[in-house]
């Protein structure tokens, strides 16, 4: 670079006036362009893309009946984890999440997704075999036309022996202690091992679907979908919002946003997606708003990278 | 003369702002001399990448990587791409907060990078969401709490496959196009910022 | 466009990243090997982009 008159200092708001160089924008950009397609097109070859197959109740219900049955049962019984959501999903008192104090977006908000956890998850789908099944029709049918005591009487019962671990045992010797759930749930394991239920979680009265609401709502309200996941570091205390499937890279960028789950108060915190949610709205406002930050936008002068970017300006600025 | 047509007055305004020596320059001031500023063309090229390779894959519908490996192949490239334009964005970024790059009424220029920066993680999210394997079932029955928490997932619901499909496909990507036009635009109006 | 898909067959996963995922444990910070890579080659080539000399104006010089 010339030693010529080199605003030590320049106004950064007026236009440059001092000496230019030649720079070839469209050849960069198409430079560019050309490196970062093949720098890609080197990548996908080399290590591809991850494809897990997803789970399908099918699945889950032939791997582990047991936790199936379990969530079954507790979806029934008010007490699975869509049933206790509150909004959008249930209409629940003082459920949702809180920012501070009292407040909660998710409570003013309220039911926008409304799901009725027995009827769309149970007592729906098995409407379907219980056309062609007198025994089931018939369980249906006292279950439905019960008092609501009766109902948790059976579904606390049914639960307790699941737990335990050995219900066709339990339920042969005191049937009527389970009413009709062992029909009613044997019918169930049986239509999602066949793969109904998947479909009939997605169907509606419309031909085309294209809302797995339903479906993913009863998946995740299961242990198998999360056991699969924590095998892949994929839990929130996992850093999992960060991670992506075997040893692919996932999403670095995410790293600030999972962070405050992995802390103290929010890794105990029933508030936690609602504190944090907030946070990081806050930040990602200061993040917009550095130029107006003091502190913040002074941190470039303190931390002189810059002296390195433009070092060759400064040396021709200084006559050197 | 007559009155000023609509057309003419957004031609002058479109002129004034941005003469074509403005807008396609074949200088720059003598202090663009880093290869900490090719990073910005670098990003939009890699935004250009995932933008054809998803192309690609609507022509044969989301479920066509599953099943064919020349689907695979540009699934993989639109992985990569997204890869590319994130690692290329922040280090882009990390230049621009280093110069300060804000100073000399370029804060909206700030401003719509770091906007570009946000919308461009909830475009990669809904792509996730989307890919119709494990990773789209375990993203979803995970962001679902934290967008019903703030009150999003009633109106924005992750596990409504069509509707996310629509938002990676054409909402956000529009939305990214634009605040990344904005953002270059910007640049050229202002120039790029002098030495500290 | 036939040879594409066998090419593209051919180079499926060369390296293939799926399998036992491999992470770095330290307390409560937990990272996959993959991002930790992926971050680190971000810093180094923020690095280089300032340090290695940039073409200079061959006209100006």
């Amino acid at each position: 670079m010339n030693a010529v008159a080199y605003p030590r200092h320049a106004d950064p708001a007026l236009e440059w006036t001092g000496p230019k160089r030649r720079y070839d924008l469209v050849k960069e950009a198409t430079i560019a362009l050309v490196a970062v397609t093949l720098l890609t097109v080197l990548l996908a070859a080399l290590f591809s893309s991850p494809d897990v197959k997803p789970v399908t109740v099918a699945q889950w219900a032939s791997a582990s009946p047991n936790d199936f049955l379990s969530t079954a049962v507790s979806e029934l019984d008010g007490t699975s984890g869509v049933a206790t959501y509150g909004p959008p999903y249930t209409h629940v008192a003082g459920a949702g999440q809180n920012i501070l104090g009292g407040v909660s977006i998710e409570r003013a908000l309220g039911v926008q997704l409304p799901i009725d956890p027995a009827r769309a998850f149970v007592l729906d789908p098995l409407s379907i075999p219980a056309r062609t099944t007198p025994l089931l029709a018939r369980a249906l049918a006292v279950y439905e036309h019960a008092p609501r005591a009766q109902q948790h009487a059976w579904t606390h019962a049914f639960a307790a022996a699941l737990a335990k671990g050995n219900v066709v045992e339990r339920v042969r010797r005191q049937p009527r202690l389970y009413g009709p759930l062992p029909v009613l749930m044997g019918e169930l394991l049986a239509m999602a091992r066949s793969g109904g239920l998947d479909g009939a979680l997605v169907s509606t009265d419309r031909f085309y679907q294209t809302n797995f609401t339903k479906a993913l709502l009863f998946l995740s309200d299961g242990s198998y979908l999360e056991s699969l996941a924590e095998r892949e570091h994929l839990l929130g205390s996992q850093w999992g919002m960060m991670n992506e499937t075997g040893n692919y890279p996932g999403q670095a960028w995410l790293w600030l946003y999972t962070f405050w789950y992995q802390i103290p108060p929010f890794s105990t915190s029933d508030n936690a997606d609602a504190q944090i949610w907030a946070i990081m709205a806050v930040l990602s406002l200061a993040f917009v708003c550095v130029p107006f930050i003091p502190g913040v936008r002074a941190i470039p002068r303190l931390v002189p990278v810059y002296r390195l970017i433009w070092r060759d300006y400064y040396r021709a600025a200084s006559g050197r | 003369m007559s009155a000023p047509t609509w057309t003419g007055r957004v031609r002058a305004r479109g002129l004034a702002a941005f003469p074509p020596e403005r807008l396609l320059p074949d200088t720059q001031p003598a202090y663009v001399g880093s290869w900490i500023y090719v990073f910005g063309a670098l990003t939009l090229g890699a935004f250009l990448v995932v933008l054809a390779s998803g192309a690609v894959i609507a022509l044969a519908g989301p479920a066509w990587w599953h099943t064919s490996s020349a689907g695979r192949f540009f699934n993989s490239i639109h992985l990569w791409g997204t890869e590319l334009f994130f690692f290329f964005m922040v280090v882009h970024l990390w230049g621009k907060f280093f110069m300060a790059a804000w100073r000399g009424r370029r804060a909206l220029t700030w401003a719509t990078g770091a906007v570009s920066f946000l919308v461009s993680i909830a475009t990669a999210f809904t792509g996730y969401l989307t890919q119709q394997n494990f990773d789209s079932q375990w993203i979803g029955a995970q962001a679902k709490d934290g967008l019903n928490a703030a009150g999003i997932g009633a109106f924005f619901n992750v596990l409504n496959y069509g509707q996310m499909l629509l938002w990676h496909v054409v909402l956000l990507p529009l939305a990214v196009a634009l605040l990344i036009g904005g953002h270059i635009l910007l640049v050229r109006r202002r120039g790029v910022v002098p030495p500290l | 466009m036939t040879a594409l898909p066998s090419l593209a067959g051919l180079l499926a996963a060369v390296v293939p990243l799926d399998g036992r995922p491999r992470y770095v444990h330290s307390g409560w910070f937990l990272i996959s090997v993959a991002n930790l890579v992926v971050i680190v080659a971000m810093l180094v080539v923020f690095a280089l982009a300032i340090l290695l000399p940039f073409p200079r104006d061959r006209e100006q010089g």
